[in-house]
Order: structure tokens, then sequence, then C-alpha cells
């Protein structure tokens, strides 16, 4: 019943649940999509210029 | 039923039990004694004092489906205080003991002593242990006790100042008993605490300003008590109950256990102390009426605090707790815990806060016992927010007792007992058994995620594993500087090839770069749709020597494409290379049907985050709670918010 004095948690966690199985069905990836953001790319590429 | 004339003045004295054996003349307080088939006087009894016990003669109760009715009581006095022992008679004949004290009740037979008792009064000490009639009892209480008088029935004559030891015990969940020590030796008295609620009485005697009762005065009777120090007259709020009263007119402490008041205590220098419940004010906490009727200021080697005791004729006492404040209601138990590092206590389980020895260091109004300023004893508070148990020991009094107590807001107080203000928190400090905003969502929200990212899990499974990644294209491709520097260069075509099922696209390419790096941008394009997927794929390796061999990349490389249907598709690529490079060749792998973790994290990210958010907010209320007990489970944090 825990699950009732969450009741936005619990919606949000199934509304996960619910993305990740169509997102799996698709072949969808948020991440692959979008692309990291912009801070994350920065400080994670290798730094080697090669163009 | 019996009734004779009392040997003394005439007045009919009537024994309701046949099995009591004396009983107190109402009218002259003679102890009339049945001998046979007459009666005679053995002595008098004194006239007790007028009281606030609900409970008289001819009063009924129940304990466990047995009734009883008190047909007479004696009034027992120790050094810091009294309480009455009544004498009842069960539904079934049978008699017994009802002990009242400060509201409490302890519901007694004698039962006979199996195999004697071989320790003396003297070997018996509060907090330890004695085995009788095969039970192993805690001693919660010893001390030697005085009759003060009685009235009505009793089942053997007692006189005014005899003396015995009263030795009280317990065993655990409301098991109790009571082993008295005379000169005819021990005598055993076992059965349960109850409370008043518990005992369902009746037939209660009506209390003058309680429960609707308007005060009167009865005529030609007068129960004014004077200040043997000032003459001025002491009002007793809880006359009977109440130990110790300080004069409202000169300020000095007085002893209240008789209507001799003598003086305990001189008076403090001055009434330092404004109470933030005025004594006498009334106020009504879920549904009971309580009066204050007395506080102390009591100071460890930390910090002063106020406790204010409250009273109700039925309920008995309770005190309310001020620090910094922070109100806690507090009832005193009956059945104590064993404490150790940590106590349990009906389910819940307490941590030990503080063990400190204190003193009174001011006193004011009426006490249940002798309170004096400078009394001594040792505290040490479990908590368990918003429960605290309390284990106070008076080493001067050979005497542990214990309390539980509940925070209590300070707004719910101030409208309890209708104050126009009341002493609250306002520089945000947490008080020791403050509820925590965060606990009820942190307890249940712990659950919760768990079972939520749980669920997350099993589906990024079950939903994965019905994709396969098969192979949709191996190729190889060569690059030419010559062809990619042309004015009218074209991209390099694959052959077409089948997508049989919707899912992500994985493009790996194989180059043999050696500190040089390839790559191509590239199209997947569907043959029916003309819908193109652009990406790109870089091969980069490096290495060398710099205080040691070093590698930097790989010559293996992949892109991805999520969401492509099925269908024929081909892969258009524009490469280009490292400066140094005229012509490589590389090979190319398509995968189709593929499937992400990355959802699953992303998922699992925000799933995360509200719960870090709520725990992390409990968690610094907790710290912020215990940084004022050297028994923190929590690394020490700065106080400067306290300042």
């Amino acid at each position: 019943m825990n699950f009732l004095r969450h009741p936005l948690y619990t919606a949000l966690g199934l509304g996960f649940c619910v993305w990740i199985s169509v997102a799996n069905a698709r072949g969808w990836s948020l991440w692959h999509s979008a692309g990291p953001p912009r801070w994350f790319s920065s400080h994670g590429s290798s730094g080697i210029s090669h163009k | 039923m019996a009734q004779y004339d009392c040997p003394q003045c005439g007045a009919p004295v009537v024994f309701q039990s046949a099995t009591a054996e004396a009983a107190v003349c109402g009218f002259c307080q003679s102890m009339v004694v049945r001998k046979d088939v007459n009666v005679e006087v053995i002595g008098k009894m004194a006239v007790l004092p007028p009281d606030m016990s609900p409970l008289q003669i001819g009063s009924h109760g129940a304990i466990e489906g047995l009734g009883f009715t008190l047909l007479g009581r004696q009034r027992v006095k120790w050094e810091d205080g009294s309480w009455n022992e009544w004498f009842i008679e069960y539904g079934d004949h049978t008699r017994g003991w009802v002990g009242e004290a400060q509201g409490f009740f302890m519901v007694l037979r004698e039962t006979a002593l199996k195999e004697g008792l071989s320790v003396s009064a003297g070997d018996l000490k509060a907090g330890g242990y004695v085995a009788v009639n095969g039970h192993n009892y805690r001693v919660t209480d010893a001390k030697p006790v005085t009759c003060l008088g009685g009235e009505g029935e009793l089942p053997e004559a007692v006189s005014v100042g005899e003396q015995w030891v009263s030795v009280d015990l317990e065993r655990g969940d409301g098991f109790v008993a009571t082993l008295e020590q005379s000169g005819q030796g021990w005598r055993f008295f076992e059965g349960k605490n109850a409370s008043f609620v518990e005992l369902g009485w009746q037939n209660l005697r009506a209390i003058p300003g309680w429960n609707g009762v308007p005060l009167q005065t009865e005529r030609n009777k007068t129960n004014a008590l004077n200040c043997p120090s000032c003459g001025g007259v002491i009002n007793l709020r809880a006359a009977g109950f109440t130990m110790t009263a300080t004069c409202s007119h000169c300020g000095k402490l007085l002893d209240t256990s008789s209507p001799q008041l003598t003086v305990v205590q001189a008076a403090a220098k001055a009434r330092t102390l404004k109470p933030a419940i005025p004594l006498g004010q009334r106020g009504t906490l879920d549904g009971i009426e309580w009066e204050c009727i007395g506080f102390q200021q009591r100071r460890d080697p930390w910090a002063a605090w106020i406790e204010y005791l409250v009273f109700n004729p039925c309920q008995g006492f309770r005190w309310l707790t001020e620090f910094q404040g922070h109100w806690t209601w507090i009832d005193r138990l009956l059945s104590p815990p064993d404490s150790g590092p940590d106590v349990s206590y009906q389910g819940r389980s307490y941590r030990l806060y503080a063990n400190e020895k204190c003193q009174v260091t001011y006193v004011e109004g009426e006490f249940y016992w002798q309170v004096r300023k400078g009394e001594k004893a040792t505290v040490g508070d479990y908590i368990s927010p918003p429960f605290i148990l309390s284990r106070e020991t008076y080493e001067d009094l050979n005497e542990v007792s214990w309390s539980i107590g509940e925070y209590i807001e300070a707004d719910k107080l101030k409208a309890a007992f209708k104050l126009p203000s009341i002493i609250k928190d306002d520089r945000g400090t947490v008080g020791i058994v403050q509820p925590n905003p965060y606990g009820e969502s942190w307890r249940t929200l712990k659950s919760v995620m768990i079972a939520l990212l749980a669920a997350l899990f099993v589906v990024q499974i079950f939903t994965s594993l019905g994709h396969h990644q098969s192979e949709s294209l191996r190729d190889s491709f060569t690059f030419d500087r010559t062809l990619a520097n042309a004015a009218t260069a074209t991209p390099l075509v694959s052959k077409p090839f089948e997508i049989k099922q919707q899912g992500g696209v994985i493009i790996e390419s194989d180059a043999a770069v050696d500190n040089a790096w390839m790559g191509y941008e590239f199209e997947l394009v569907n043959q029916q749709t003309g819908v193109r997927y652009p990406g790109e794929v870089s091969v980069e390796y490096y290495h060398g020597y710099d205080d040691g061999n070093w590698t930097e990349g790989s010559q293996h490389a992949t892109a991805t494409v999520p969401g492509v249907p099925p269908g024929t598709y081909t892969l258009a690529l524009s490469p280009d290379a490292d400066p140094a490079i005229t012509r490589l060749p590389f090979t190319v792998n398509v995968k189709s049907g593929a499937t992400y973790w990355s959802n699953f994290f992303l998922g699992l990210l925000c799933m995360l985050a509200y719960p870090l958010y709520v725990g992390i907010r409990y968690h610094l209320f907790e710290a912020k709670r215990w940084s004022s007990s050297d028994n923190s489970p929590y690394p020490e944090v700065s106080s400067s918010d306290d300042d």
C-alpha cells in the first residue's frame, strides 16, 4: 500500500516501464537519438583532432 | 452482609464481606474487629485527609472479565509519597487489593509463598531480581511504609503508624507483585497493572470542579490548609495525590502528605521562571481535561529544560517537557523495558541518545513526590522519534522509573490550553524526538523504489530478449584519396541488403590505421520509402612511448542508428582519412535488430533522483538531531546552524 502514498512516483515508474517496453520493441534509444548532452560530449571526447 | 453497633459510639458498622475481619466506624473512626459473633474496638483510625481520588467505597470495577467492589481502603505513606490500597471483593467472593497511586492501578490477590523467601528486605534493591513462586521478578521499588489511616472494611485490623516494608515487583507484560515484610514475615500479592479506562470503573465519586461537577463549599466543613511559614491559605489542586507543594504566597516548599503541612525547603530567592503554562491552567488533549499543577526546571551539564506536571483525577499525572521550543507529552511506564545500548519496547527499537546526571534547579507548584531543589538523578534517554523512553535512576532513593513520551506540536498545546502564546522553536533547531518531515516519505519510498526498479529491470530483460541481432551486410571498401579529392567525388554505395526486424542498426568498421585515423559519414537509405538515416564512424588508433608505452583508440569502431524499420536498404559512405593516408581498405558490417540498455539506465537515473533527494534531506535532519548526542550514528556536523 506504500504505492498509494507515492502516487506520482509510482505513476512515473510505471510510465518508465511502459516506455522501455515500447522503446525496446521499436529499437529506440533516447540517448543515441538525441546524443549525449553538450557538456558530457565535450568532456567525454578523446580530444584527438583529426580534421 | 452483617451489621453491628459500634461499641464506641453505637453507630451502625456494616460488614459487606464475609471475609473482612475489621471495619472502620464511619462516625467515630474506631477500628472495629469481629470476634466470633461480637465486635470490639481495638483502636482509632485517623480521619483521612480529603483527596481527589474518583474512587469511593462501593465503586465497581472489573479486570479480565471478573468484577469487583471496593469495600474499604487504607492509606499508606512512604518517605516521599503516599497511595491508597483499596480492599476489594471479587464477584466470586474472593478478596484482593487495588493499589491506587497517581492514577495507576495494581489489582492484586494474596498468594501463599510456596517455598518461602530466604532474602531479607535489605537485599532487595531497585533493579535487582528475586525469584518468587517460580517466577523471576524485577524489583522496581523497595521501601519502608507507614499506615496513615483507613476507612470501610479491611481484611484485618491495622493501626495508624503501623509499619512494614513494601517491595514492588514486575515480570513484564503488565504482571506485577508486591512483597510485604512485617513482624509476621513475608506476604506475597500478585496481579496485573491496569489503567483507569481498562478497569471500567462505575459508581465513582463526583469530584467538584471536574467533569462538569461544579465547585461547591461544603457547609460547616473546611478543607483549607495553611502555610506553616506565612499562614497563607494553601489550595491543593491534586489533594491526596501530591506530596509537595510550594506556597503561592511565600514560595516555601511544603510537605503535603498529611494535613499538618511542614516546610521542606526554603523559598527560592526569586521566582525567576515564568511558566509557559500557568499553574491552574486547564486544557483538553484528546478529549481529556488536564490541569497544570506544577513545573520544575532540570539541568544536566549541557542544558536546562522545563517539565510541567499536569493532573486529571481519573487519569493521574502526565508531564509536558519543553526544550528549545520543542514539547513532549510524557506518561510513566509501569512495565519498564530492559535497557542496554538499545531498548525494544512494544515493537519499536529505541536508541540511546544521552545518559547524563541532572538535578532540579527550580520548582514551583504541586508534585506527587517530595521534590526538592537540588534533587539528583541520572537520566537515560532512548529515542525512536516521535517517541522517547526515559530511564530516571534516583540512587539516593533506590528507585528506577521509566517513562514514555511523544512529541507534541507547540500549536496543538497552545490551542488545548487556550494560551495566548507559547514557546516554540523559531531557530530551526531539531527536537530530540521531533518527527522527521521526510521520515514517513523516506520509509515508504524505499520499498516503492525497490519494487519499481525491479519492475523496470524485469521489463528491460524481457523486452530485449525478444530481439535478436542479425547480420544484414558484410562488405569491404577502400578509401582512395584521389577519388575522395575529385571535384565530382561520389559516395561509395553498398549493395542492397535486408533489415528484417524493427530495431537499432549497428554499423561496425575495421581499418588498419596506425597512428592515424580514417572515418566516414554514412546514410542508411530505405529503398522503398527513401527515408535516410545519417551517421558517422571514426576509426582512430595512436600509440607511442612517453614514460612507458601508451595506446589510444582502436582499429575498430562502431556507430548505431536507433529505430530503423524493416525493409531493403543501401549504405552510402563518404570516407575521409588522415592526410598521410592515400589508400586504405576497410570493412563495414551492418547488424540489425539491436536494443539498447541506455533507455533502462536513463529511466534508472530518473527513478533514483527523487528518492535520493528525500534520502539526503532525511539524513541531514537526523544528523542535526543527533549532533548533540555522544551516541550519534552520524559523522559530526557543524552546529553553526544552531547558533
